[in-house]
């Protein structure tokens, strides 16, 4: 008989342990220093930079987002080849995934600090130029900014816990991550053009920019269509949906009850998409100040 | 005495093969050797009672615990069970003591001081004590093969499944496993090519081919199957199973007709297991 200490949960013990190794991860640490040395950059105005708002928040999406995405891709392969080592665990693979999915309070908790720095520099020192376009309240830009920002943080570690999930091949998570980033340009106008309102259904995009619309060097502010209260909603539901998607991996688990809250999310999620393109502003709309220094 | 782990009627079929023929069986305290041919469907058999795998049909009962039954009672039983496969992928970056610990953790072992002295334990049991830091890639082939073994020891389970343990060990390391496992209470199962660990360490063998289970017995009368039917002569015995000249010049002959001036000697376990593939492969009308 196994004397094992009865002591705690075992989803506890574990997600601990995948806390720790997150922590313990090489890429995780350079995404978090560049992130920082950014923070600092933006917080003491050292770049004199007049962009977007949004743009502030290009590093924890690329850099604990789309980075952490290759970490807890590694971490989960490494949690199921410990299991298979093992044989036959007492421990679910429901549970791992769970334990898994927690360690993202790791570039949550980063992405947060980030978010902050983002919002005092915002607050403090706004970009040269700065016009808020009519309607437009500070909150509006502080959604984007979490949505752009702290959820892709947590958002990329879940897409690789996924991808590991269902598609568990060496070189699966590089090739994700870029293209997860092509896709990202691309939808900023490459592809559909920055101002199509159902870009919103895309992890990342603007809602807030500054563009050339008035001819070169006649730059201008711009609102894009769509709702970013509702785009950070939608985006905690795709999360949810990825964990219970993870989850509904494991044979062992109650499938039919985790396949109707899957089905409850995914419905959420289109409605949300559907709601956040429909809801706010319908159509690009242009601050008539030309700033001064874009 | 009540059986560790049973098999009733179990079948198990990948598709249209089949990997196990149905089968009943039980398991009781004491080291059990399974030996049989490459494919004959002993993994398979391993990763039935382990509960890595459901059966096709029947009933596998594993520490009292009816896995075929639910999911509840598989956890039941994976409690209670220790199992190392044959081949194992270690994870990436792990240190020999950070992947014991990982796996006692999935094994249920919450508090964080017992489960650092039950690693330490089974890291010494396995000889790795001082390999505690080194990083699992920087170890031999032996050493991460006791570290699989190590890993299935954790919490000294009633019953521990191993499959061929010894591969990759130098002979030195083959005795010290034996020793560890002939000092165990509880039920150890142990698939393996190597005769020499089932006659020193065995106290029941079972033959399986072609996912039957041919021989199940003690290693006496494993042996006392081929009583009679080994000879060492100067010529090969006529129709032998095998034959092979030895250190002294003289032809050691598994079953067939002797020839003449030969005497007759103690079967080995490989000849007795030799003599019953031959008689397999002969029911089968394999030539």
């Amino acid at each position: 008989m196994s004397s094992t200490t009865a002591t705690g949960s075992t989803l506890r013990s574990l997600a601990r342990r995948e806390i720790r190794s997150y922590l313990g991860a090489k890429l995780f640490w350079f995404g978090t220093a560049l992130t920082l040395v950014l923070d600092v950059v933006i917080l003491f105005h050292l770049d004199n930079d007049p962009g977007s708002s949004g743009s502030y928040m290009i590093a924890p999406a690329a850099l604990l987002g789309v980075l952490g995405l290759v970490v807890m891709f590694g971490l989960t392969r490494r949690s199921d080849r410990a299991a298979e080592a093992a044989g036959a665990v007492a421990v679910s693979e429901r549970t791992r995934t769970l334990a898994l999915a927690s360690a993202t309070i790791v570039p949550f908790s980063v992405a947060i600090f980030s978010f902050v720095v983002a919002v005092v520099a915002l607050n403090v020192h706004p970009p040269a130029g700065y016009v808020v376009p009519p309607g437009i309240s500070n909150a509006y830009v502080y959604a984007q900014m979490f949505g752009d920002g702290v959820m892709c943080a947590v958002g990329g570690p879940l897409l690789g816990l996924l991808l590991a999930r269902y598609l568990p091949k060496r070189g699966v998570a590089a090739v994700a991550s870029v293209l997860l980033v092509i896709m990202t340009i691309l939808l900023q106008g490459g592809l559909v053009g920055g101002e199509q309102p159902y870009r919103v259904f895309w992890f990342w995009t603007y809602f807030l920019s500054q563009g050339s619309q008035g001819g070169p060097g006649q730059h201008h502010f711009t609102t894009h269509p769509g709702n970013p209260y509702l785009w950070v909603l939608y985006l905690v539901t795709l999360c949810a949906l990825g964990v219970v998607a993870a989850v509904l991996h494991d044979p062992d688990s109650d499938r039919a009850s985790l396949k109707r809250v899957a089905l409850g999310l995914v419905v959420g999620a289109v409605v949300l998409g559907v709601l956040t393109m429909t809801v706010g502003f319908t159509e690009s709309v242009v601050s008539p100040e030309v700033c001064p220094v874009c | 005495m009540s059986a560790t782990a049973a098999l009733d009627g179990v079948s198990k079929k990948y598709g249209r093969a089949t990997a196990v023929q149905p089968t009943t069986l039980e398991l009781r305290a004491g080291v059990v050797g399974l030996l049989g041919p490459n494919g004959a469907g002993k993994t398979t058999m391993l990763r039935l009672l382990s509960t890595a795998l459901p059966p096709t049909k029947g009933r596998i009962m594993v520490t009292g615990f009816d896995v075929t039954e639910s999911h509840a009672n598989r956890v039941e039983a994976r409690r209670r069970l220790g199992y190392c496969p044959q081949e194992v992928t270690f994870p990436r970056g792990m240190t020999a003591f950070g992947f014991l610990d990982y796996v006692a953790v999935l094994k249920e072992w919450k508090a964080t001081g017992a489960r650092h002295a039950e690693v330490r334990r089974v890291l010494d049991l396995v000889d790795l004590g001082e390999r505690a830091t080194m990083k699992v890639s920087r170890l031999s082939g032996g050493q991460r093969r006791r570290l699989a073994i190590a890993q299935s020891l954790l919490g000294t389970p009633d019953l521990l499944i191993l499959d061929e343990p010894t591969t990759g060990l130098d002979p030195e390391q083959r005795a010290s496993l034996r020793s560890l496992l002939s000092d165990l209470a509880g039920t150890v199962l142990i698939s393996t090519h190597q005769t020499e660990d089932v006659s020193t360490l065995c106290d029941r063998v079972l033959v399986i081919d072609a996912g039957a289970i041919r021989f199940d017995g003690t290693v006496p009368e494993l042996l006392g199957t081929a009583a009679g039917r080994v000879h060492l002569g100067p010529t090969a015995a006529v129709g032998a199973v095998q034959t092979w000249k030895t250190g002294t010049g003289l032809v050691r002959s598994v079953g067939g007709q002797p020839a003449p001036d030969s005497c007759v000697v103690d079967p080995s376990v490989e000849d007795a297991y030799l003599l019953l593939r031959s008689q397999e492969r002969t029911r089968q009308g394999v030539t």
